[in-house]
């Protein structure tokens, strides 16, 4: 990626904007607020926390709001990539070098991913409070950093597609920001549909858990366990999902927060998917990497494959 | 150097380009004029791979640009009637990104950035942010960009527009250097006397289709406006007529408001002179009217409705 001139380009435009520094410095003051909110309120609580219990409880609010300014930002990044250059006229001085669509769309998307990782990478003194604190693991962080990673590509590919599409910026922007409320919201409304049509599945999984007394099973009994609807699996498109399974895994908590609000079935979902973190980040990834391509596509100008086709 | 057979655009019922059959050859100056809306900027892209045809094909150095789009790009160098910069680039930067851009390595990036600066009169410029220049700088910078990668024809769509005279001057001498370099370059302008002053040759383009495409000399025979030779005597004219009726050749003669004889004549001029001299006309000018393209440009682009913008 050192060697893609649109990517070297992009990073040092984007680092001398005074823009940047600020950003990243109000990200930074943000997530300390956030912190020391946090921290303040488990103190003033009527039972004081254990020590490791703050340190879990800090962790899953900064990994939480991480998540969300990295769902806010990365389409704000990235869904002026292409259609800025179209507005300010320098796309075409760009097609018309030896630098493919390819190489084009993947500088501009990379540059904006490679920022986020400087913001998350600049939290990271504020995770290591929680390490201070424990309960979670270095590698538990690491884990974290790099689904943020993963959720800032695939959130910022959708914004680059999005800017590939439409000829303005405004309009491109608007449009990531839909699509990514779809598929938040989207997935979760399609598992509650199909859950209505497909209701004896749920039915017989949700009955398994209750006998259980809602006992996270262990691996072994895995096996016996009813079948998830394939529907189901739609939650893996979800990166709040990948997010709720990796802080389940880490902390153990949540139980309360994702069971008791009606979606013991989801959490029951989480929880067997144990490896729904790392199975959600492949699919956010594949789903990046097909968004890449696909823009690289409508940025083409001339395709020598499509002249041939003609001829 | 340049061959388009039959090249078509259309845009759903409107055709931009029909049937364009065009062919300049290598290290000419070949200008490209044409109203607002013939069809030189859809050409100039379809040339620059950054348009398909809708029919018809292209080759640049024997290659087609449609099925070799890629390798078309590193033979063509295209400067568009308008463009962006990027701010917070240096001059020297922008060179050496789109320097980066066509593959070229560090060292000759380098150098060809500095060759570069030095032909457009920017060097002293060289350390300056991009978007602080002013618009006849950015323009040859422009012109510096679409270099940077030796490429053996140029594309210039209205290179001068917007700029000062001043500006216009230098712009004119960077295109004479690009000449002396033995570059093929293809260029629009609506400024048609700094045009018919710099070009080998012409294309004129309307609604579309090709009117004419030939050098300057031809397009004066083409037109209906001819070339006259024009000359200027001292005193009396009576006998560098009689000497002019006489010389084999001449198939006009009329004297002007001026006085001076405009003389429809196709032969060698120099023994023409030597004639006239030898007959003791006192001979003050002898010089053959320049093609004049606005003149010429009225007459081909004459049509109902006019300039269809």
């Amino acid at each position: 990626m050192m060697r893609n001139p649109v990517f070297e380009s992009s990073m040092k435009r984007r680092m001398r904007s005074w823009r940047a520094p600020l950003l990243i410095t109000l990200y930074g003051l943000f997530l300390l607020l956030v912190c020391a909110d946090a921290l303040s309120v488990m103190q003033r609580t009527a039972i004081k926390l254990a020590g490791q219990r703050v340190g879990l409880e800090t962790y899953i609010y900064l990994s939480v709001m991480q998540f969300a300014l990295i769902v806010l930002v990365a389409p704000a990044l990235t869904s002026g990539a292409i259609s800025g250059e179209r507005e300010r006229q320098t796309l075409d001085l760009l097609l018309c070098t030896r630098t493919g669509a390819l190489r084009i769309v993947a500088g501009k998307l990379f540059s904006s991913v490679c920022f986020l990782a400087l913001m998350l990478v600049s939290s990271l003194p504020m995770m290591a409070l929680v390490l201070v604190f424990g309960g979670v693991s270095l590698g538990d962080v690491l884990t974290m950093f790099l689904f943020l990673l993963v959720t800032a590509f695939a959130c910022g590919a959708i914004g680059i597609f999005c800017s590939a599409l439409f000829k303005r910026t405004v309009t491109a922007t608007v449009v990531a920001y839909l699509i990514l409320f779809a598929v938040g919201v989207g997935t979760l409304l399609a598992v509650f549909l199909l859950s209505q049509i497909d209701a004896p599945s749920y039915y017989s999984i949700s009955s398994y858990y209750s006998s259980s007394l809602g006992v996270i099973p262990a691996a072994d009994a895995a096996e016996s366990l009813p079948a998830f609807p394939l529907s189901a699996y739609c939650l893996l498109f979800n990166p709040v999902f990948g997010l709720f399974s990796l802080l389940i895994q880490h902390t153990g908590l949540l139980e309360r927060t994702v069971g008791s609000y009606g979606f013991s079935v989801l959490y029951q979902f989480l929880a067997y998917m144990e490896k729904l973190a790392w199975v959600s980040m492949g699919v956010l990834t594949a789903c990046g990497i097909l968004l890449m391509l696909l823009s690289a596509l409508f940025v083409k100008p001339v395709s020598s494959r499509l002249q041939r086709k003609r001829k | 150097m340049l061959k388009t057979v039959n090249l078509t655009k259309r845009y759903g019922a409107f055709t931009a380009l029909d049937g364009l059959n065009l062919e300049i050859p290598t290290g000419v100056l070949h200008g490209f004029v044409g109203p607002n809306g013939a069809g030189k900027t859809t050409t100039m892209r379809i040339l620059a791979t950054l348009l398909p045809a809708t029919a018809g094909t292209a080759y640049i150095d024997d290659v087609d640009i449609a099925l070799n789009p890629r390798q078309v790009r590193r033979i063509v160098g295209y400067m568009p009637d308008f463009f962006g910069v990027y701010d917070g680039l240096k001059v020297v930067e922008y060179l050496d990104f789109y320097g980066s851009c066509y593959g070229l390595g560090y060292a000759e990036r380098q150098r060809m950035a500095e060759q570069l600066l030095e032909l457009v009169m920017l060097s002293d410029k060289r350390n300056a942010y991009v978007d602080t220049l002013s618009r006849g700088m950015k323009q040859r910078l422009c012109l510096a960009r679409s270099l940077i990668h030796d490429p053996s024809l140029i594309i210039l769509d209205e290179p001068a527009s917007g700029m000062d005279p001043r500006a216009r001057a230098e712009m004119k001498g960077i295109l004479r250097t690009l000449k002396s370099l033995d570059k093929t370059v293809l260029i629009s302008s609506h400024i048609l006397p700094e045009l018919s002053e710099l070009c080998d040759s012409l294309s004129i383009i309307d609604r579309g289709r090709l009117i004419f495409s030939g050098n300057m000399d031809e397009l004066g025979r083409h037109m209906r406006g001819d070339t006259p030779l024009v000359v200027c005597v001292d005193g009396d004219t009576d006998e560098a007529v009689r000497l002019l009726k006489e010389t084999q050749g001449v198939t006009g003669l009329e004297l002007d408001e001026s006085g001076a004889l405009r003389v429809a004549f196709e032969g060698d001029e120099v023994a023409l002179l030597r004639r006239l001299v030898n007959g003791n006309v006192r001979v003050r000018d002898f010089h053959r009217t320049p093609v004049n393209l606005e003149a010429v440009f009225m007459e081909v682009t004459n049509h109902d409705g006019g300039d269809e913008g």
